[in-house]
């Protein structure tokens, strides 16, 4: 396994919102991928967006600022 | 062969819907089932065509689009699920039985009331009826936009009005006319509009939906694997989960969603004016011809449907000649609409379905004109 790094874990409720999501962040230029959850985490969905650790509050900023659905967001080591 | 049963399902595709599903059966994962590139392929293909259904139907939110197998799972959703148990409900006689089976089973089984409003002997409603028939009891409006049978449309603003005036639930039943006429939730008040997705809207087979206005709760009609909440006991209460249970047919998403691409190039405004266009060249010739009798009030608006029979032959024996003889692709019967069949006194004959698409032509149609004339000249 790859060395751990601390990682911006996004969550939603459910797949449309973390597919929302994933258009959301390709029309707007923003980093990152979706990915399985993470199992130290719980959500209703099992899909999640993952991007670099130091942009949590701009992704935060930038979801609430759109009306993009999200669950939380998490810095975890991944 | 002359295809004219297209109210039964468009046989003719766009070739992109063909393809999409071809290419979808051999690439796409399961939606929602993992996080892995085939099964983010599929959710986002899924995802994808609820934006394109919101967009066209005028619903919301892309989450709140439902996919079913079909028209009738859809309507059964609906009805099973947003009608409270011993309420009063209000239907017309243009209903198909996609429609009145399931209303009939909530009058049998849960008490509920139901008042009909009446169709005339040309197929036409009295919109007035509808408010005379409100009850305190009254929860909702189940009706259909078009008349399978006729093409008969209804006015489904005036509805709209009236079950937004009274606190009313309008469920719709769109399978006649999705793809086919214009449809806006938000200024015909449509609470649930049902819809299949292989008639007017081009796409495959074992494709539909419903479309749900925001804050509508109802009772899933179906629960079971959802992809997400795994140890949750019960269904998700996230639209679209909640209503949702077991894999999408993905594939025929896939093909769905390429139709909504090609209605979306030739506009569903054109497609009804051309199908129009060719249903009046039908019904000209035709009503010309002695012996035959249209059913229908062709002065209000509809759908691009003409139903006729040929004195008193049975309908049945009409279609078959039809078929046999000249090729030409028809429905006989009752349609699966007996409360308009019994409107019009066409119980026992049955009458003979013309229904046209956007792949039709004149010369399709003038065939079947002189198949007609031709088949009126016999005893």
């Amino acid at each position: 396994m790859k060395t751990k790094e601390p990682t911006l874990i996004i969550t939603f409720a459910n797949t449309p919102d973390a597919i929302a999501m994933e258009m959301f962040c390709k029309q707007n230029d923003l980093p990152g991928r979706l990915s399985p959850i993470p199992g130290a985490l719980k959500a209703g969905c099992g899909l999640a967006w993952k991007a670099p650790a130091d942009m949590e509050a701009a992704f935060i900023e930038k979801m609430n600022a759109n009306n993009v659905r999200f669950a939380e967001t998490h810095i975890i080591e991944l | 062969m002359i295809y004219l049963d297209n109210a039964a399902t468009t046989m003719f595709k766009p070739q992109q819907v063909i393809d999409a599903v071809v290419s979808a059966m051999s690439s796409m994962g399961n939606a929602s089932r993992g996080a892995h590139g085939s099964a983010l392929q599929a959710s986002r293909t899924v995802y994808d065509t609820r934006c394109k259904l919101a967009k066209l139907f005028g619903c919301k939110s892309p989450d709140h689009v439902i996919f079913t197998c079909n028209s009738t799972e859809a309507l059964n959703i609906a009805i099973t699920g947003a009608i409270p148990h011993g309420s009063h409900v209000i239907s017309t006689d243009l209903e198909h039985n996609s429609v009145l089976r399931p209303l009939y089973r909530l009058e049998e089984e849960q008490n509920v009331k139901l008042s009909f409003v009446p169709a005339d002997q040309q197929g036409r409603i009295d919109y007035d009826d509808f408010e005379k028939l409100i009850t305190p009891e009254t929860s909702a409006i189940v009706c259909t936009h078009a008349s399978n049978l006729l093409g008969t449309m209804v006015d489904l603003v005036r509805v709209g009005q009236i079950a937004k005036k009274h606190g009313l639930l309008l469920i719709v039943d769109a399978s006649q006319t999705a793809g086919a006429a214009p449809i806006d939730m938000e200024a015909m008040n449509i609470d649930i509009l049902c819809f299949t997705g292989h008639k007017g809207l081009m796409g495959p087979q074992g494709t539909g939906g419903l479309c749900v206005r925001d804050g509508l709760t109802i009772r899933p009609f179906k629960v079971g694997g959802s992809g997400i909440q795994s140890y949750n006991k019960h269904q998700p209460v996230e639209f679209p989960s909640c209503l949702e249970a077991g894999t999408l047919n993905g594939h025929g998403i896939a093909g769905l969603s390429a139709a909504l691409d090609y209605l979306n190039e030739v506009t569903v405004d054109a497609i009804a004016a051309k199908e129009h266009a060719l249903m009046e060249r039908f019904y000209k010739g035709v009503s010309a011809i002695e012996g035959v009798k249209v059913y229908g009030d062709f002065s209000q608006p509809r759908t691009a449907i003409v139903t006729l029979n040929i004195r008193d032959y049975d309908s049945a024996m009409v279609s078959d000649a039809l078929s046999e003889d000249y090729g030409i692709a028809t429905r006989a019967g009752a349609h699966c609409a007996p409360r308009l069949h019994q409107a019009l006194g066409t119980t026992a004959q049955g009458a003979v379905r013309f229904s046209i698409s956007w792949f039709n032509t004149e010369e399709e149609i003038d065939q079947a004109i002189r198949a007609i004339e031709e088949l009126a000249q016999e005893d």
